[in-house]
């Protein structure tokens, strides 16, 4: 299928725009869009989302013989593949030149400038030696893939796990996954790229065009770098003139932008190792990427990009509110219930209470009555001296009584303390929950 | 990697040449009858040849046709016989199709394509001893090539490379300093405003070195534009009988060539 | 036979025949400033930056009155309203041929600039175009003259003269377009026996004598009666000495072909391929008509 061309009024509002100072998407000039990083659960699998576009990098490896002209050196082959999936008018299985363009650049970033040690790859010097594969497929086109496939494939073989191997003699054992763990690549640095595209004669630069920008450009500059600032690859493609002090400027930006890129990877492998030690899923990483710019000092005061974080805050603050809202609204029902539950022991309690204290009423009423009496026998039997030991027992009875008399009483205070602290909960509870509405 | 020193202690590199000098270039143009433009490099050891055919219609269908601008189409071709050990190169491998790419890139930037709308512009380019900066070698044979053509160009597109030895910047690189690994930048550039049509590199630079390789890079670029423009210039002296004949002599004569308004 | 061997170290080295010395020649590379004066107008082979005037070419300046353009030394043919060019039909199309003219562009010839044959004068019908095929094939070779040309820089032929259409008997040869001059007459009967047509394209066209009263049948029936060898000799002769004047960059057209043809017989035809005769042939060719113009 033949491609769609861009019309003129969609490419004149374009430079237009640019002119002032004004992408598509909202983004400042040397801004990228948002870049997401998922590793799979197979050793050496990435998928970089940049924006829309979307690539995907294998590594694989096999072992071969090496070249006769370096014999104890490996091999790293890079294929790029573009697939009809990304854009119609992509035809399966031919080469394009674009293509064909982005594996040249990958093979001087990554091979060229000995990101990956070749020489570690050897197993037995001119015999056999492991061949790297990276195998890169762009699944989704919306420009610059030239610096997703990169950041991909750096990343698939920082990730990637190489079988264990030991050598007696002449003889070589391979040991599979089961038997030993696997090592890692010997990457002595990670080269990233940066492309920045050029308008109006080389004007206006911005970095990571989406595609309607680079039908667009007049061409663009492709700079890998790693965090060193050391320049692994510089080229310069496209129809277009440029002077020194532009080059110059163009690495100064890049390396701002390589030190971001270089997080992002470190994070997203860190945080892979993480969630494989730990046994959780092996989950993805996002980065969002519009606050650094290179001349902050010139950033406008509002840009839509900040406008969009408040609003992406504000949404989070207010779903967290809801829940919280949901939790208090829960809480205040349970606190509600225990409320009743601790009023009606409360009122067992009271109601026990009650009639403990009714009953002691009762014991000293008949106390009384008992003692009348027995005064009225001792008056009467004031000579018999068998009233003492009825006193005495009722001494010690009445000592008994008391005790009793003690000990429920204090079973209803703890209880209504435990309660009286449980109700000072729930009230705290409830004023915590207000005043949570109230800070909200 | 051998124990070779690249850079002497007198300063001098293995071929003998000072850091900024460059090799021997010798050119001759119109170097096939049939073409409509040729031309002959050597830088060096490494030689090139170059043939354009053009301006002419455009092969392969009305599609491949642009209204606004000419279809520069390169063909580049190692012989089996160029390096030191015979190994065939393939035409239409991955190399080759980028340094096509690239070539016509390089060329675009120079040529006035829209005075040759709806045509194709044809350079083929071979190459028959490779001894380093083979693709510099091949772009200015192509400049050279298409000069010869009669196309018009904006400017002179010159080619040159440049490596860091020893942190010196050394110009013009030959085979074995290209093959030692360090950072080689080749830069192609139009010198009469001093813009860069191209630029490639490969191998490892700290960012600190690039102004001074390029500045070297550009600096060997003009150098080697004085002399493309004096061997251009010589050509035409040579030939400068065709342009005397074809005009009339005496300003009475009756049959006058009409000169054609742009 | 024989074979000759020739080293070309022994090649006789280029005589720069002075005739710049009249008038000396500013010569000019792509990029070159050629003026920063205003109030010129600007010709082929220039270029405007800035108010400065740039050559885009390689060759030599040309000013006339206030028009300067640079002519290079090679360039391909661009047609004017009037050339006489000489072709080969490529493709036939929907009411046209394409005509392959050595040019920029290829070249078109529509039917209804053709001469039907016996010279009838109607609109052309369905039928007509049907028998396109008839009149002309892919791989005839015709002389046509320039109608018009279009804005992209594409010539449109027309063979409406009887002197005009079909090539049949002789031979074609490729010379730089910049060698031939415009002139009043492109056909030409030169006593020594042959017939030329000098296309403006660069193509030359050697044949036997075209008589000029029965041969008119419109150009599309073509002679095939055989032709005798002394014809064939002083074709094959003819041949050599333009090719002889083409290699050493020397201007064509009849003058010149007589010239060298005199300067050629002493030698046999199948030496003047050898490139010192060859040059000898084209040097005194060139003195000659040096001397003649003044």
């Amino acid at each position: 299928m033949k491609e769609t061309p861009l019309s003129n009024c969609e490419r004149n509002f374009i430079l237009k725009a640019i002119e002032n100072k004004e992408r598509l998407d909202g983004r400042q000039s040397y801004d990228y869009r948002r870049i997401k990083l998922e590793f799979g659960i197979d050793r050496g699998c990435c998928t970089v989302e940049l924006g829309e576009t979307i690539v995907m990098a294998k590594v694989s490896c096999e072992v071969g013989q090496p070249k006769q002209t370096r014999p104890t050196e490996g091999f790293l082959y890079i294929n790029v593949e573009f697939s009809p999936m990304a854009e119609a008018h992509f035809e399966p299985g031919k080469q394009t030149e674009q293509a064909n363009e982005m594996a040249r650049v990958l093979e001087r970033c990554l091979r060229d400038s000995r990101a990956v040690d070749l020489e570690s790859l050897c197993i037995m010097a001119g015999a056999k030696v492991w061949k790297l594969r990276v195998d890169i497929k762009i699944l989704n086109y919306d420009g610059n893939t030239i610096d997703a496939s990169a950041l991909c494939s750096i990343a698939a073989l920082s990730h990637f796990r190489r079988p264990d191997i030991t050598v007696s003699g002449e003889e070589v054992t391979i040991h599979s996954v089961d038997e030993k763990d696997p090592i890692p690549l010997s990457i002595h640095h990670l080269p990233l790229c940066v492309t920045i595209a050029f308008f109006h004669q080389g004007t206006y630069c911005l970095t990571d065009p989406i595609s309607r920008e680079e039908k667009v450009m007049d061409g663009k500059m492709i700079i890998g770098m790693n965090k060193h600032r050391e320049i692994c690859t510089l080229q310069m493609t496209g129809n277009m003139l440029l002077n020194k002090e532009q080059v110059l400027r163009c690495t100064n930006i890049a390396t701002v932008k390589i030190v971001e890129l270089n997080d992002v990877l470190q994070n997203a492998l860190s945080a892979d190792e993480e969630a494989r030690s730990s046994g959780k899923p092996y989950g993805t990483y996002v980065a969002d990427f519009r606050k650094v710019t290179v001349k902050a000092a010139e950033s406008p005061t509002h840009s839509m990009s900040e406008i969009e974080e408040e609003a992406r805050s504000m949404q989070l603050d207010s779903d967290r509110m809801e829940e919280s809202e949901e939790e208090v609204v829960e809480n205040v029902v349970k606190n509600s219930w225990l409320l009743r539950i601790k009023e009606s022991k409360a009122n067992e309690a009271q109601k026990v209470k009650d009639t403990i204290c009714s009953e002691i009423d009762e014991f000293l009423t008949t106390q009384r009555e008992m003692s009348d009496l027995q005064q009225q026998s001792i008056v009467n039997n004031s000579s018999k001296n068998n009233g003492a030991k009825g006193q005495d027992q009722d001494a010690k009875t009445d000592t008994k009584r008391k005790r009793n008399q003690n000990r429920p009483k204090k079973k209803p205070d703890t209880q209504s303390t435990a309660k009286g602290e449980s109700l000072d909960s729930a009230t705290s509870q409830t004023k915590k929950s207000k005043g949570k509405r109230k800070g909200k | 990697m051998a124990a070779w020193e690249l850079l002497k202690d007198q300063n001098f590199r293995l071929d003998g040449r000072k850091p900024t000098e460059l090799r021997r270039i010798e050119t001759r143009l119109g170097v096939f009858p049939n073409a409509d433009g040729s031309a002959y490099l050597e830088q060096g050891n490494t030689k090139v040849l170059a043939t354009v055919y053009g301006p002419h219609e455009v092969k392969g269908g009305r599609g491949r046709s642009n209204p606004d601008k000419a279809v520069i189409n390169c063909q580049f071709s190692k012989s089996a016989f160029s390096s030191s050990e015979r190994k065939t190169h393939m035409k239409f491998g991955r190399n080759s199709s980028e340094t096509n790419q690239h070539l016509v890139q390089a060329l675009n930037a120079a040529v006035m394509s829209h005075l040759y709308a709806r045509c194709q512009i044809d350079v083929y380019v071979e190459i028959v001893q490779s001894d380093g900066s083979d693709f510099c070698a091949c772009l200015n044979a192509s400049t050279l090539a298409l000069i010869d053509a009669g196309i018009a160009l904006k400017d002179i597109v010159t080619c040159c490379s440049a490596t860091i030895v020893d942190e010196k910047s050394v110009v013009d690189v030959n085979y074995v300093e290209e093959s030692s690994g360090s950072a080689v930048l080749i830069v192609g550039l139009l010198p009469k405003d001093e813009q860069i049509a191209y630029m490639q590199m490969k191998g490892r630079l700290h960012a600190d070195h690039l102004e001074k390789l390029l500045d070297c890079a550009v600096e060997g670029c003009r150098n080697i534009n004085n002399i493309l423009k004096e061997r251009i210039g010589e050509h035409l002296k040579t030939h400068s009988s065709h342009f005397t004949l074809t005009r009339p002599a005496t300003p009475g004569r009756a049959e006058r060539s009409r000169p054609a308004i742009a | 036979m024989s074979i000759d061997i020739r080293l070309s170290n022994e090649k006789l080295q280029h005589e720069s025949t002075d005739f710049s010395a009249e008038r000396p020649l500013h010569l000019v590379i792509p990029g070159d400033i050629i003026t920063r004066e205003a109030g010129y107008m600007r010709g082929h082979g220039t270029y405007m930056e800035n108010d400065v005037l740039y050559a885009s070419v390689a060759g030599c300046v040309e000013k006339v009155n206030k028009l300067i353009c640079v002519k290079p030394l090679k360039s391909r043919y661009t047609g004017e309203v009037g050339d006489v060019v000489i072709g080969r039909i490529i493709e036939v199309g929907q009411k046209r041929w394409r005509v392959e003219t050595h040019s920029k562009l290829d070249s078109v010839l529509h039917l209804s600039s053709v001469n039907l044959p016996g010279g009838e004068l109607r609109k052309r019908s369905e039928e007509d175009e049907r028998m396109m095929r008839n009149y002309l094939q892919e791989g005839d070779l015709i002389s046509a003259e320039v109608q018009s040309v279009y804005a992209d820089g594409s010539l449109s032929l027309h063979t409406r003269s009887l002197k005009y259409g079909k090539l049949g008997q002789g031979s074609l040869l490729q010379v730089p377009a910049s060698l031939v001059r415009r002139r009043k007459n492109h056909f030409h009967n030169l006593p020594c026996g042959a017939s030329v047509i000098i296309g403006n394209n660069g193509y030359i066209w050697i044949c036997p004598t075209i008589n000029e009263q029965s041969d008119k049948t419109g150009g599309f029936v073509t002679n095939y009666e055989r032709v005798n060898s002394s014809t064939r000799e002083v074709i094959a002769r003819l041949m050599n000495c333009a090719t002889a004047l083409a290699e050493n960059m020397v201007v064509i057209y009849d003058t010149t072909l007589l010239c060298a043809h005199e300067f050629s017989l002493k030698y046999e035809v199948k030496e003047l391929i050898k490139p010192d005769i060859a040059k000898e042939i084209a040097l005194l060719t060139k003195q000659k008509i040096h001397n003649n113009d003044y």
